[in-house]
């Protein structure tokens, strides 16, 4: 087979086993790239090649392996490029001061316990082709590494870009990660020349050469930013002038004797933040950059890695050592230097493991560290296990330490600073996702309704989930995830101010957040708002089967709260109400609903309609149902009916009823859930035979009081 | 708090860095001066001397074997892994992919210019003789003395099954793909 091919054929299972791995950790609620390196790592001799080494062999021959070593190089040096330009002055702008020192102490500390570590480790696993200084400098260099970009994704990821952990962290991120960039470049400059004083020409050309970037680049840059304005695009000239800029500047710092990405890492850096211009190159670079070249950077560097070299109890004691230097310093610096700022106990432990991030770009570290020999495949392995356990560990330490509740509190509302004044118990709570606000202002409408109209007695929360659906893109970083919350705000605004009545407009207080899991955010949200209900639209599937398994099926799986499910057919009005009652505790929740919306508006009126056929009795209403109706006001118990209907067929009678009202209730049928049915045989037939406004009911919790914020004498507790 | 240009701030990052440069250069002129790492060995050595029953082809007094036997060194400080290959005489066996992506069936310690390697080799392509009915995982260990500063040379004494050879074995330095790269 042609060498070509069989690079073909690797780049193929790369791709595919990156996707496929990356998706895997996703769903183990893990930055992609994590699961990337892994597949990286399997693929090579850790796992491939001792399982089916014959196999291994003959994919990945030595006479490929350097076109894939060719092709990583190019990845690596435009996705350096995509780094420097995601790094963005607007992170340095929260509390510069706590930062600086946060970030300096972050770096310092790991930098001597690595340098220390040296001390143990030079001779055990080094050689003397590689002086002490240069390993030492190395070895620091490695241990004070933050990954900013895979930070700047676990903070959009948790919703903390606009809390003051988030912002403290990202502006640590930001300076740790250019002070780390100096540190690697000042390290490798030592490695090639082996001394310090040998390294200080190639040290003085670095910083020329940035001087350089900084002004005269930069104003020229600045110049293409202003063409890109007038003509208000991303021409293929002008990214070619800038793709071949970066190639440039790519090929002067490894003349220089630094290393290619730092070139390649500058002029991203430079490159002016020219909104428009940033967001359009960084969607036109990542795409191939992330999902062709990265993977094949993750699968070279996999094939170096030999996890089978830890093949004694004493290596994996000094890979714990590692570990613990790693960890410990990064943790312990960060954890220190914050609460000397005066960060509260709990955000200095959460900035810590925040900054003890380290993924891909101690990846790309240790790689050149192996290439230049400075490090050797063993201590390139124990460094890997490393940068991919502090990941690892990274959300699920931050949750422990800040957990989301935590997040929510910190994000708290003005609006909802004024709840506290009364029992936060007494506040009815409906939660309504909502996944596109121009189309969904009848189901926030009907919210309203639900809530009433007097303030501090009920809350109505939008919540819009935006969706990021691969976590490592551009837009998945903080500032323009900042962008697109705020771009929802908007339209949730605009929503929020057609509703009527207007006095209703102060209830309503959207939520707008990055989340993943739709259905298991909503959950979660619903959990920690302790909302009393969640309101949710559904259409019925296009390709239909009436299946339990769109986002309304997986709310009412996950949600442990009681649900409505909005069946929206346009109307204007809601004056006419419609319960067509079978007992069960379903259907006690509709009533329940029914009552609160005619408490708010005296023009509503309930039919409470029961069928009878030859063989059958009417429902009975609830024991619990008929106390509440002896409690009512008098005027709203005049506005309630109860018709007995003659029929063998209760839905068709319900259709029929359906016809004359604005609004029908419904409680899920009992069998709700099973049998591929969403809502239980009955229900799924009449949110499409129904001719109102549908609302379906499916009561999870029997204790929650939907009436106790209205009727305050109410004991109702089905 | 107040600006990170006052006199108090830059006087904690100066003693900061300050103390941290000192502590490494004492580290490093610590290090320089006591610590010694083991020579590097890294390397593919050729060895010379044809092993019973593999394959060397029929050849004329003076002119080399078609075959010869290769010892990967892949070296991480004390510590060492490595494989016994028989390749073709012509071939090129200095490039540092040659060895990427396989796993090495040979670990062992460089100690005082000794090195010791044991471990299994595949040579399908010898003949062994019936006490080596298999000749995919052959038990071998590797004992010998590095010669030279650089090293240039190994002498020493392999066992492979119930096969004894006294060698000799000349080291050709692995280059790396790209300079550093």
């Amino acid at each position: 087979m042609s060498s070509i091919v069989l690079v073909l054929l690797q780049v193929l299972l790369v791709i595919g086993l990156s996707r496929l791995v990356g998706l895997g950790f996703r769903s183990l609620r893990q930055p992609l790239v994590i699961g990337e390196i892994v597949a990286g790592i399997m693929l090579g001799p850790s796992l491939f090649g001792l399982v089916a080494p014959e196999v291994a062999a003959t994919l990945f021959p030595p006479e490929t392996i350097p076109f894939l070593n060719i092709l990583s190089q190019v990845g690596l040096i435009f996705f350096m490029f995509l780094i420097g330009l995601e790094l963005n002055p607007r992170y340095l702008q929260g509390q510069l001061e706590v930062a600086i020192l946060t970030s300096h102490v972050s770096i310092v500390v790991p930098f001597s316990l690595g340098a220390l570590l040296a001390l143990l480790l030079y001779p055990l696993v080094s050689n003397d082709s590689v002086s002490f200084t240069a390993f030492a400098l190395f070895l620091g260099s490695a241990m004070s590494i933050t990954a900013f970009p895979v930070l700047a994704r676990i903070i959009t990821e948790n919703n903390l870009q606009g809390s003051r952990l988030g912002t403290l962290a990202l502006t640590c991120a930001a300076v740790d990660d250019v002070t780390a960039w100096c540190l690697l470049a000042a390290a490798i400059a030592v490695t090639r020349t082996n001394s310090m004083i040998a390294a200080l020409p190639t040290l003085i050309f670095s910083a020329l050469y940035i001087a350089f970037m900084v002004t005269v680049g930069r104003s020229f840059l600045k110049r293409l930013s202003k063409h890109y304005d007038r003509t208000g695009k991303l021409t293929q000239s002008l990214l070619a002038s800038i793709y071949m800029g970066v190639v440039a500047s790519a090929l002067i710092t490894e003349v220089i004797g630094i290393h290619l990405i730092f070139g390649a890492f500058l002029l991203g850096a430079v490159m002016p933040k020219n909104d428009g211009l940033t967001r359009e190159l960084a969607l036109k670079t990542e795409d191939f950059v992330l999902t062709f070249l990265l993977p094949i950077f993750f699968a070279y560097s996999g094939l170096r890695t030999q996890i089978g070299l830890l093949n004694t109890p004493g290596l994996w004691l000094l890979c714990g050592a590692v570990l613990l230097v790693a960890i410990g310093g990064k943790y312990i610096g960060t954890y220190v230097a914050g609460r000397v700022c005066g960060l509260q106990q709990r955000e200095a432990s959460a900035l810590g493991w925040l900054m003890n991030t380290r993924g891909l770009t101690e990846l790309i570290v240790l790689n050149i560290g192996l290439s230049l020999g400075v490090i050797s495949p063993l201590l390139f392995t124990m460094l890997v296990i490393m940068a991919l356990v502090t990941t690892f560990m990274t959300s699920p330490l931050l949750e422990w330490t800040y957990s989301k509740d935590l997040i929510r509190q910190d994000l708290v509302e003005p609006a909802e600073i004024a709840e506290a004044a009364i029992d936060p118990a007494m506040i009815y709570r409906i939660l309504v996702p909502v996944a596109n606000p121009s189309t969904q202002q009848g189901l926030v409408q009907l919210a309203v309704a639900i809530a009433g109209t007097e303030p501090l007695r009920a809350v109505v929360h939008p919540l819009n989930l935006i969706q990021l659906d691969q976590d490592y893109v551009f837009e998945s970083m903080p500032a323009e995830a900042e962008r697109i919350v705020a771009k929802q705000q908007a339209q949730l605004q605009e929503l929020i101010q057609s509703l009527e009545p207007v006095s209703a407009q102060s209830l309503v207080h959207p939520i707008v957040r990055i989340g993943h899991d739709v259905a298991r955010e909503t959950a979660l949200i619903a959990s920690i708002d302790q909302a009393d209900l969640v309101l949710v639209g559904w259409h019925r599937p296009a390709f239909s089967d009436n299946r339990l398994g769109g986002r309304v099926g997986q709310i009412l799986s996950t949600a442990k709260t009681d649900v409505a499910v909005f069946v929206d057919r346009h109307s204007k009005k809601l004056e006419k109400l419609l319960v067509p009652y079978i007992a069960n505790i379903h259907n006690d929740l509709g009533l329940e609903l029914a009552l609160r919306i005619m408490v708010s508006n005296p023009n509503c009126y309930l039919t409470i309609l029961r069928v009878a056929s030859n063989d059958q009795q009417p429902s009975e209403l609830s024991y619990e149902f008929r106390s509440v109706m002896q409690q009512l006001p008098t005027d709203l118990r005049d506005r309630i009916t109860f018709p007995v209907l003659e029929s063998s067929d209760f839905l068709q009678a319900a259709v029929e009823a359906s016809k004359s009202v604005d609004l029908t209730i419904a409680g899920a049928s009992r069998e709700w859930g099973i049998e591929r049915q969403t809502l239980g045989y009955y229900t799924d037939q009449l949110a499409v035979h129904c001719q109102s406004s549908l609302l379906i009911t499916r009561r999870y919790s029997k204790v929650t009081p939907h009436l106790t914020s209205i009727l305050p004498y109410s004991s109702y507790s089905p | 708090m107040s600006s990170h240009f006052q006199p108090k701030s830059l006087l904690f990052y100066g003693v900061m860095i300050g103390s941290v440069t000192i502590l490494f250069r004492l580290t490093s002129a610590y290090g320089e001066r006591h610590l010694k790492a083991p020579p590097n060995v890294n390397g593919h050595y050729l060895i010379n001397e044809p092993l019973v029953g593999c394959p060397e082809g029929d050849y004329p007094k003076g002119e080399t074997a078609s075959h010869r036997l290769v010892l990967v060194i892949q070296q991480s400080g004390v510590y060492l892994n490595g494989t016994l290959t028989l390749v073709e005489a012509e071939s090129d066996t200095s490039q540092e992919n040659a060895s990427l992506g396989k796993q090495p069936s040979l670990t062992g310690r460089w100690q005082e210019g000794q090195i010791t390697l044991s471990g299994t080799a595949d040579l399908a392509e010898c003949q062994l003789g019936a006490q080596d009915s298999t000749n995919s995982a052959i038990p071998l260990t590797v004992a010998g003395s590095l010669i030279g500063e650089p090293v240039t040379e190994l002498t020493g004494q392999l066992t492979l099954g119930s096969t004894e050879l006294t060698f000799t074995a000349e080291r050709e330095v692995i280059e790396t793909t790209l300079e550093g790269h």
